[in-house]
């Protein structure tokens, strides 16, 4: 009925809104002719976040590269309403996003999404986040205060030469603000139907002349979300984390950042677990611990203009007390930068990285690794030279980084750019880029059953090698005026060595239990590759409206399997989506912003198309007091973004409202 | 709000994906109209995102800024001026604020411009806040010189300001406008500076 209600009311619609359309733009060149608004009424906070405008600064350096990047600023995650890092990354074009439930996310670039997607490579403050177990980024433990983030920088298309090993599809940078910008008190805290109650409190303050710190602390409790497949909704989940950062300017030359966070929290979740009596599949419902900690101290030193070196050492620790598989891995990792300019048409940058990983595993029937414990070392040095030809106008960078991990030794990773900026308003570029994604220690020392007794155990098998990508990539950018950006990129990825499943004949064990054997072995027999394009564009209407309109489209073919595998492959990652946002200022301090995205079918899952509305309203009650409500979803009672396999686990993701209350001193 | 309601399942998958695209677009131009019939004539609001603005035009609103950290001892003047020594590269950035009341005070703001060739006495008389263009450059140490001991907030954005006594010198670091400031000459004038220009600053330095 609904239904039949609503087509008539969108025809009549229509024409009205087709009028008010060419109203809005009139209205929006009326407000663009309008001279700026004035820079003098802004508190002194402000002024100092204002990016100064000239030929070479950051701004610039974004719209020159070759690569294919967006930069979300402070301002914008703010204004997203967003609540956390991945659920920001929603918003960004060619990333792929989809909430699992409440502390899991399926999160990737250009294809193969997966809760454990390994194609991507997400760091914080320059400390990977990578998980060596099962590949990729486990976002119920990486959290942020996101207020003290001073900007996320997404590359799509691969970074091996900078960035190492399963930087295959994409890199997230995040980065936080430098704690001189964080002085003072920041308190916030809200409550919501779904965010039930959550809060964070932040100090800014000196030590002496030339050092400044912040401390914080924050806390978040999550509801659960209505489960299809259980009766028990129980994915929680709660989080308590606090940290530090120190920067410490010695000298002209020398600098140093000393930072650190601890945190606890606990998931729940449902799954499925094989009971030891009867040898079959039952569901449990847990909440599970999850603990770590980092500390990272960099020193950058400065030899001239041209010429610098960081040199950064962190440690981190990651606990997950999951029944299905309780891991610790501890990380130690060493990075060494040098740029330096021998001639004056090359800048050259190369570093030194050594990463030490110990895990410790706790399995069970459905999942353990043989042998539970194990060291990884991962050793490598890149060399890159960007080539000036014409200066300010044609650059080439070439580069490699050649990298040796105890699974398969020797990897290198090449890549060839080139930049061709021939006025002020336009950039092309083009790239071509090898990247490898090494094996995880599940695909190599993995053992899981998939099938409950007599039917059980499959093995994988331990010689699995890296997957491998070269791809092509050009890109576009074009500023007519300093309000408008349009950015184009298209690639072509082939990759080969693709991760594939041989399953082999049932054969009868006696030991330690009857059964028949089921064993599926991982082996490196798929190839495909991927096309598609990203294309966004960002307006400032007038210094009170930004628009940004974007759209990401990728097709994954697979080849050299069976057909379900290929499904398997192709079938997780939106073909199609479409991003809108509109940040507004209104009369009286107020702020509407608005986004909405769609995301298309994902065909081996099954999950149909969806809308999702954020709409976030803030008001500036004073320079002490920001109160803003947000309401997620706000479409659709509830949605399934992802499940892990067709028919599993599948949560739906309701229509959400909560409200927050900033005080800064 | 039947646009937004619906999520009935449609025919075809084709159908699908139609029906919620044109929908998705509607509902995003309606509320955007929304906003903008609202906000016919927005108003200034504190929160203002501007995000990018020439180099000159943020370092005219420090300065302006700089107005209200600082207290000079003499209460009986009804205006506080800012003075710009040497080469102008202000253009009109100030004629906005230029004569009217400067912001959290009853002062009337005035703007000088003074030749190079003026005397040390005239900005002494005339001005609150001196900005020195990198033109002067070569005259820096002898024009701090003379200004020793007078109520004179000294900036400027040329490099070697503070090595030659000045006491603020403005510069730019990752696109944003950042300054340094030198303790010992703001003390030596006898200006009450808060200690947020202390605090913020890139660097403290103590330069005779």
């Amino acid at each position: 009925m609904l239904h039949y209600k609503t087509r008539p009311a969108g025809r009549i619609l229509r024409p009205v809104w087709l009028a008010l359309t060419t109203l809005m733009l009139i209205s929006g060149g009326a407000h663009a002719a309008r001279k700026d608004a004035s820079i003098f009424d802004l508190a002194f906070e402000e002024i100092l976040d204002i990016h100064i405008m000239t030929a070479s600064k950051k701004p610039e350096d974004l719209f020159t590269s070759p690569a294919s990047a967006t930069v979300l600023t402070a301002e914008d995650i703010r204004r997203s309403g967003a609540t956390s890092i991945p659920e920001v990354l929603r918003m960004v074009p060619g990333v792929e996003v989809a909430r699992i439930n409440t502390g899991s996310w399926a999160v990737s670039i250009r294809g193969f999404n997966n809760e454990h997607a390994n194609k991507l490579l997400v760091m914080i403050d320059g400390r990977s986040t990578y998980n060596p177990l099962f590949a990729g980024t486990r976002w119920d433990v990486h959290d942020v205060m996101l207020e003290d983030v001073d900007r996320i920088e997404v590359i799509r298309g691969p970074g091996g030469t900078l960035w190492g090993s399963n930087a295959v599809n994409g890199i997230i940078n995040i980065i936080t603000k430098n704690s001189r910008d964080t002085q003072g008190v920041l308190a916030t805290g809200g409550v919501g139907s779904h965010e039930q109650e959550f809060g964070a409190l932040r100090y800014g303050g000196t030590v002496g002349r030339s050092a400044h710190y912040r401390v914080y602390a924050k806390y978040f409790n999550r509801d659960d979300t209505p489960s299809k497949t259980f009766s028990d909704d129980a994915d929680d989940h709660d989080h308590l984390q606090g940290g530090f950062r120190l920067d410490w300017r010695i000298d002209d030359a020398n600098s140093l950042t000393l930072q650190g966070d601890v945190f606890s929290g606990h998931v729940g979740r449902n799954g499925w677990k094989i009971s030891r009596r009867t040898l079959a599949f039952q569901d449990f419902t847990e909440h599970f611990a999850t603990r770590g900690g980092n500390l990272l101290g960099r020193w950058s030193r400065s030899f001239s203009e041209t010429s610098d070196m960081t040199l950064q050492i962190y440690y981190s620790r990651e606990v997950h007390k999951e029944r299905l598989l309780k891991e610790t891995i501890n990380t130690t990792d060493i990075d060494f930068q040098h740029r330096f300019r021998p001639f004056k048409s090359h800048e050259i940058v190369w570093g030194l990285n050594y990463r030490y990983s110990n895990d410790h595993t706790d399995g069970t029937l459905v999942l353990f690794l043989d042998p539970e414990d194990r060291d990884l070392q991962l050793y490598s040095g890149f060399i890159q030279d960007t080539i000036t030809l014409v200066p300010e106008r044609l650059s080439v960078i070439l580069g490699i980084k050649a990298e040796h991990n105890k699974y398969t030794d020797m990897e290198y990773q090449p890549n060839i750019r080139i930049a061709w900026t021939p006025n002020t308003e336009n950039t092309l570029w083009a790239s071509v880029s090898r990247a490898v994604r090494i094996p995880s220690r599940v695909e190599r020392n993995g053992i899981n059953n998939i099938a409950a007794w007599p039917f059980m155990l499959s093995k994988n098998k331990n010689d699995i090698k890296s997957e491998r990508v070269v791809a092509y990539e050009c890109g576009y950018r074009f500023r007519p005026a300093p309000n408008f950006l349009l950015d184009l990129s298209l690639f072509y990825n082939r990759y080969s060595n693709y991760r594939s499943q041989t399953n082999i004949p049932a054969f009868f064990v006696a030991e330690p239990v009857p059964h028949i054997e089921l064993a599926k072995f991982y082996d490196n027999d798929m190839d495909g590759e991927t096309y598609g394009l990203d294309i966004s564009a960002t307006w400032d209407v007038s210094s009170d409206w930004r628009l940004f309109a974007g759209y990401s489209f990728i097709d994954i073919h697979m080849h050299n399997a069976t057909s379900s595998q290929h499904n398997q492959r192709e079938g997780r990652s939106p073909e199609n989506q479409v991003y809108l946002r509109s940040y507004l200022n209104l009369p009286g301090n107020v702020e509407l912003d608005i986004i909405l995205k769609y995301t298309d079918n994902l065909t081996h899952v099954k999950i149909h198309s969806y809308t999702r509305l954020d709409v976030r309203l803030g008001w500036h009650i004073s320079r002490q007091w920001e109160l803003s409500i947000v309401g997620q979803n706000l479409i659709d009672s509830g949605h399934v973004e992802y499940v892990n396999r067709a028919g599993s686990r599948s949560n739906e993701i309701e229509r959400r409202l909560y409200t927050k209350l900033i005080w800064r001193y | 709000m039947g646009i937004i309601g619906s999520h009935a399942g449609h025919g075809t998958l084709v159908h699908v994906k139609c029906a919620s695209t044109c929908r998705f677009v509607q509902v995003f131009l309606c509320v955007l109209l929304l906003g903008t019939l609202v906000c016919g004539e927005p108003r200034r609001s504190a929160a203002k995102p501007i995000r990018e603005a020439a180099e000159y035009k943020v370092k005219a609103a420090y300065l302006y800024n700089f107005l209200m950290f600082v207290t000079w001892q003499e209460t009986a003047s009804k205006t506080l001026s800012i003075c710009i020594i040497g080469d102008d590269p202000f253009r009109d950035y100030f004629s906005e604020v230029e004569g009217k009341p400067v912001k959290a005070t009853d002062r009337h703001l005035v703007i000088n411009r003074m030749h190079s060739g003026k005397t040390i006495s005239d900005c002494i008389v005339r001005c609150h806040v001196l900005f020195i263009s990198a033109s002067e450059q070569e005259r820096f140490a002898d024009m701090v010189k003379k200004l020793d001991h007078a109520p004179v907030l000294t900036v400027s954005d040329a490099e070697g300001f503070l090595e030659s006594g000045g006491m603020i010198r403005l510069l730019s670091q990752g696109g944003k406008l950042r300054w340094e400031i030198n303790q010992t000459a703001v003390k030596r004038s006898g200006l009450k500076v808060s200690s947020l220009l202390y605090q913020s600053a890139l660097r403290v330095v103590n330069r005779p």
